[in-house]
């Protein structure tokens, strides 16, 4: 899967799935900058999660600071086949 | 024959946990609870009120308002996860104070949220095979007292609360209709009471431990799938159900089933704002107060679903019979 997809997939999930209504940026914090409250972050994990059928452990969550979303990309890319 | 619950009571301890209150204690966003946890206010018990006096005031409730006399009931199921004692079972304390006669055999259930919809399937089966006619079927659990208040995960949803059904013969196709239960163990340490039992962990606290993200996943992938095999298993659709009374975990988690399963906002009942997540009391909770509104009908298609400790879950399909007290 190429970068431009998965970027395009999290971009649908934030905005139909979990129905994100502020600005965000790929290179801060959802959770600091508090486009995301700590329901929404599950939600959205959850569904990241079901949308490229991967388990993101909550040390990897930490781990990788997948809440910025430059990490998580990076991260889906690196753990997808 | 089947099984019906011709009456539910329910009793809620007066003193109120507001969101400022929390607020206060752990720091947590009162508009938060209210929009996305769905929660206002929880019922919290006293310090000197058990569990066994919440079950026994809202048997009581019960038993007088459908005029029952004690040795109208041959069976009485106590489900609780926060019993007065390890040993014996809340079921033997009330069985006494409500002068019960001696051939009711009085028995707890060890499960919380998916513990009613357990609890209906075990004590209605022996209505159904006619080893009980009446069977009294109490929920009752104080979280308030195994809460760290500064935890906002468990602290802004928890709150106390005790219900009683009366479950009795009716024909086989109304009342309990199908259920459909499981259990993955594999998850039980993600929502956990530490140092409750017999195994004792110095570094685990005393305190009430919930995976958030853990118990999410496991509901909004669980639940819809128990509801599509029952529905499935019974060749009933989703539409022809009126009400979806799942156990009452917080608003942001029925929300999201709705959406999984496809169901309409009107077949969602959300009925917590005031009461919060009263463990295995949220579904009689919901129920009575459907009941009590006008809301069900008589041979109106109800599904039951709870989840959680365990983890755990269980999905009831229920035909309404008229005259559910």
């Amino acid at each position: 899967m190429t970068e431009q997809e998965i970027v395009s997939r999290i971009k649908r999930i934030i905005q139909e799935d979990i129905g994100v209504g502020k600005e965000y940026t790929f290179d801060s914090s959802l959770l600091t900058s508090g486009v995301m409250d700590s329901m929404d972050w599950i939600a959205f994990l959850t569904k990241v999660e079901d949308e490229f059928g991967i388990e993101i452990s909550s040390e990897d969550a930490t781990k990788h600071v997948v809440a910025i979303l430059d990490n998580l990309v990076a991260y889906l890319r690196a753990n997808l086949n | 024959m089947g099984f019906y619950i011709s009456g539910i009571e329910y009793y809620l301890p007066e003193r109120i946990i507001d969101n400022d209150y929390l607020s206060r204690e752990s720091g947590i966003d009162p508009e938060f609870l209210e929009t996305k946890v769905g929660i206002r206010e929880r019922r919290i018990a006293d310090e000197n009120e058990t569990t066994a006096d919440m079950a026994v005031a809202a048997a009581t409730k019960l038993i007088t308002g459908m005029k029952l006399r004690a040795e109208d009931i041959d069976l009485l199921l106590v489900c609780t996860q926060t019993p007065d004692f390890s040993i014996p079972g809340v079921a033997s304390l009330v069985h006494h104070r409500l002068d019960l006669k001696k051939s009711c055999f009085s028995f707890d259930v060890g499960l919380g949220c998916s513990g009613y919809v357990h609890s209906l399937a075990i004590a209605g089966n022996f209505v159904k095979t006619g080893s009980a006619r009446r069977a009294l079927l109490l929920t009752s659990d104080q979280y308030s007292k195994v809460i760290d208040y500064k935890d906002r995960a468990t602290a802004s949803i928890f709150g106390d609360g005790a219900t009683a059904s009366l479950l009795e013969s009716c024909g086989d196709d109304e009342g309990y209709l199908a259920g459909e239960f499981g259990t993955d163990g594999a998850r039980a340490d993600r929502l956990i009471l530490p140092n409750s039992g017999v195994v004792k962990n110095s570094e685990a606290g005393n305190c009430l431990f919930m995976d958030g993200r853990e118990i999410f996943k496991f509901a909004v992938h669980t639940v819809p799938e128990s509801v599509e095999l029952l529905l499935g298993r019974t060749s009933v659709a989703r539409d022809q159900i009126k009400y979806f009374i799942f156990h009452q975990a917080n608003k942001y988690i029925l929300l999201e089933l709705k959406q999984r399963i496809g169901l309409s906002d009107e077949q969602v009942v959300i009925d917590m704002e005031y009461i919060g997540n009263t463990v295995s009391s949220t579904i009689p909770i919901a129920f009575k107060n459907l009941c009590s509104n006008g809301l069900v009908k008589d041979q109106d298609l109800l599904v039951l679903s709870g989840f959680g400790v365990g983890l755990s879950w269980g999905t009831v399909l229920y035909r309404h019979k008229a005259g559910t007290q």
